[in-house]
């Protein structure tokens, strides 16, 4: 499955977001404020919840706001580090 | 989930969101895999508080939610001034799954992948604070756990803000849940369980209780609650005892303890099974037309009571205990 598509699945199951499906995130979609509407904490889930799901890990804020823009921004930070860490493309 | 009772205690309004096991009702939703369980079905509560304000919020604080919005709807807008009510939430165990939620994820993953939002659900006051902050509630806020005794603890709180004027109102409710480590421990351990079919659930009662006026209230009175540590109380005369399930061992060694004088008539409900379900004596109480007396026996012997007037059945200040 597209690491994308799973990391919209990531934050609907975990942020409890009911209304949207996947599909319905787009891509390039501001996470927070405007676009999502998620806040501090939701930030904090998701810090937690990106390294449970894929092993990587935000070390501090100078990482974090950069790669938690959207979900392109996201998938663009876990493909770097997995790849960083296995010498693999995901 | 029990039935759902809309009606006044004192002169506020109440409403019931029950999650004991009366399997016929509308909001009893049966726990998948497990006999005589129920779960409470809050989808109702996008009725009271938008769906967006709702997302990080658990099942626990939801029923809660559920609950005490039923009853502020069922309150006459000037009974229920936001600005002096206040608001008690007394539960046995807490918000259970998201409390286990939480530990199962420090104790799997460690402490810096515990999942803060399970966190955040578990705090101990975390559910009163979302009715104080959906409800434009602006009184004070305390969340009482006392297992067994936490209604009765929680309405003495609530009448002492009322005697000392630090609230004008207050809305006094339980809620408990049901989750898998419950459903466990009470197949494994529980002794009543064994002996007597109970079925068991979760949910949650609100009441809005104000100071007597003048005024004739909606749905009774409390004219009594009271603590102890004895096996043996005064019973009031001419009322009707309602024993909850949690005392039964009790009422079988009952008749030659209590000093009874004449009991109208005897109940002891055989659903529901959880620290707060006094609290459904109290509606049950106020459906009728008696003045009754609802026991709860507590661990090591303690005991709660409380004395309840219905509004059609009268107030008589000479039988008071």
């Amino acid at each position: 499955m597209d690491l994308k598509y799973k990391l919209k699945e990531m934050l609907i199951e975990e942020l409890q977001i009911e209304d949207l499906t996947p599909e319905e995130i787009e891509d390039d979609t501001p996470l927070f404020g405007e676009g999502l509407g998620l806040d501090s904490l939701d930030a904090v889930e998701l810090v937690v919840q990106l390294q449970v799901y894929f092993g990587v890990e935000i070390k501090n804020i100078e990482e974090g706001r950069p790669a938690l823009q959207s979900i392109n921004t996201l998938a663009q930070f876990v493909r770097a580090r997995q790849e960083k860490s296995t010498g693999k493309e995901v | 989930m029990g039935r759902t009772h809309a009606f006044d205690a004192c002169s506020g309004g109440m409403a019931a969101c029950y999650g004991m096991a009366c399997p016929l009702d509308d909001l009893a939703i049966p726990v998948p895999g497990e006999n005589h369980a129920f779960n409470a079905d809050t989808s109702s509560l996008a009725d009271f508080v938008p769906k967006g304000k709702l997302r990080r919020i658990d099942h626990y604080s939801r029923m809660a939610l559920l609950a005490c919005g039923r009853a502020i709807k069922d309150v006459a807008p000037s009974l229920f001034p936001r600005e002096r009510t206040g608001v008690i939430l007394a539960t046995g165990y807490g918000a259970l799954s998201s409390t286990f939620s939480f530990l199962d994820s420090y104790i799997e993953k460690g402490d810096k992948l515990a999942f803060p939002t399970h966190f955040s659900n578990s705090v101990h006051n975390a559910a009163a604070a979302h009715i104080s902050i959906c409800y434009n509630i602006k009184g004070p806020s305390l969340t009482v756990s006392q297992l067994d005794m936490s209604f009765f603890s929680a309405l003495i709180t609530a009448g002492s803000w009322l005697e000392t004027w630090k609230t004008d109102a207050v809305l006094v409710g339980t809620a408990d849940t049901y989750c898998k480590v419950m459903g466990y421990c009470i197949n494994e351990f529980s002794i009543p369980r064994k002996r007597t079919p109970y079925s068991f659930g979760e949910g949650a009662a609100f009441f809005l209780v104000s100071r007597e006026t003048h005024t004739r209230p909606r749905y009774g009175y409390i004219d009594q609650i009271t603590m102890g540590q004895s096996r043996e109380m005064e019973i009031p005369l001419d009322v009707d005892i309602i024993f909850t399930p949690s005392s039964i061992d009790f009422c079988d060694a009952t008749p030659g303890e209590l000093r009874v004088g004449h009991v109208r008539e005897l109940k002891v409900r055989r659903h529901g099974f959880s620290p707060t379900d006094n609290s459904m004596d109290a509606a049950y109480a106020l459906e009728g037309r008696q003045r009754t007396c609802c026991i709860k026996r507590g661990q090591n012997g303690a005991w709660g009571k409380l004395m309840i007037t219905p509004a059609d059945g009268g107030k008589n200040d000479e039988q008071s205990c």
